[in-house]
């Protein structure tokens, strides 16, 4: 069992419930894209990256002998109806994936920080793929 | 001796911490401090110090590179002026401001800007693997940050740089 400090636990569970909110988000983004479209590629994709990352948490929570936040039966969303509704939400949702991961970034290491220097790059250029605009310094 | 740094966290905590290297140096920590309103710390520890060279060093030979090109190759410029733009935001944050000083393109044809930005983008990608590696071996979590957050906006300008090619 790995020894982790209160601080980056804590990270992890914000990681975990927010990746579990991003995939409830992209799964509402998907189901209203045409299918086939560039951007419903582009949902699927981001959400098997948030999956991949929650499947990622909860081993390592698990390996450090801590559980896991779990899900909330339904999230607050805003209404996705089109492209543009949609692109705003999963702007949001990479935005704040990126600064959470900024965030255990900074009360983790070795592998730890490792895991979350990696999902702060994927973030940051998922988001780019969503809209957002590069940034000097993403997650700030 | 006590040497102290900058803590903070969101949005402050970037510039902090690069103000706190840069205010180390010049004696200038506890106004550096005061100025963004944190409350200073203990320093990291020497392997941080000499880390900060080494990155400097690096990102002021990435930032003279694109500048160099931006240079050589004018119909690049647009493309890489958010490039150009980031990577003084990266020599701030990290306490500096001084790019390198030449650079030789002698190899880069000015008749081909694709391999131009085949170059950049091949510079770009190296520093944010190399800015990932020193992220994770930085004692101080905030210096972490702040290496981090270069590495993810260096592999954003890969994108752009693939984007920019594909437009060409």
């Amino acid at each position: 069992m790995i020894t982790r400090s209160t601080a980056g636990t804590t990270a992890f569970q914000d990681c975990l419930a927010l990746e579990y909110e991003a995939l409830y988000a992209y799964a509402l983004i998907g189901g209203r894209l045409k299918a086939g479209t560039t951007m419903q590629e582009r949902a699927a994709d981001s959400y098997s990256r948030h999956r991949g990352r929650r499947e990622a948490i909860l081993t390592m929570l698990d390996v450090a002998g801590d559980d896991p936040v779990h899900p909330m039966p339904t999230y607050p969303m805003p209404a996705v109806s089109d492209e543009s509704t949609a692109t705003t939400l999963a702007r949001e949702i990479e935005g704040r994936s990126t600064a959470a991961y900024l965030r255990l970034v900074g009360v983790t290491d070795t592998d730890d920080r490792a895991f979350a220097i990696t999902s702060l790059s994927q973030s940051a250029t998922d988001g780019l793929g969503w809209g957002i605009k590069p940034a000097a310094l993403p997650g700030t | 001796m006590t040497r102290r740094a900058l803590l903070g966290t969101g949005a402050a905590l970037v510039v902090a911490a690069g103000a706190a290297f840069a205010g180390k140096r010049t004696g200038r920590v506890d106004e550096a401090a005061e100025a963004v309103g944190l409350e200073p710390r203990r320093l990291p520890a020497e392997s941080d110090e000499a880390l900060l060279r080494q990155v400097v060093r690096d990102q002021g030979v990435v930032l003279a590179t694109v500048s160099a090109v931006a240079s050589k190759f004018p119909a690049l410029s647009a493309s890489l002026a958010p490039l150009i733009e980031h990577g003084e935001a990266h020599l701030v944050a990290l306490g500096s401001s001084t790019a390198a000083s030449t650079i030789d393109l002698d190899g880069l044809d000015a008749a081909e800007p694709a391999a131009a930005l085949d170059h950049v983008a091949s510079i770009q990608g190296q520093a944010a693997k190399d800015r990932a590696r020193n992220a994770i071996n930085a004692v101080s979590g905030q210096f972490a940050q702040v290496l981090a957050s270069i590495s993810a906006s260096l592999t954003q300008h890969v994108v752009l740089l693939d984007d920019a090619k594909r437009a060409l």
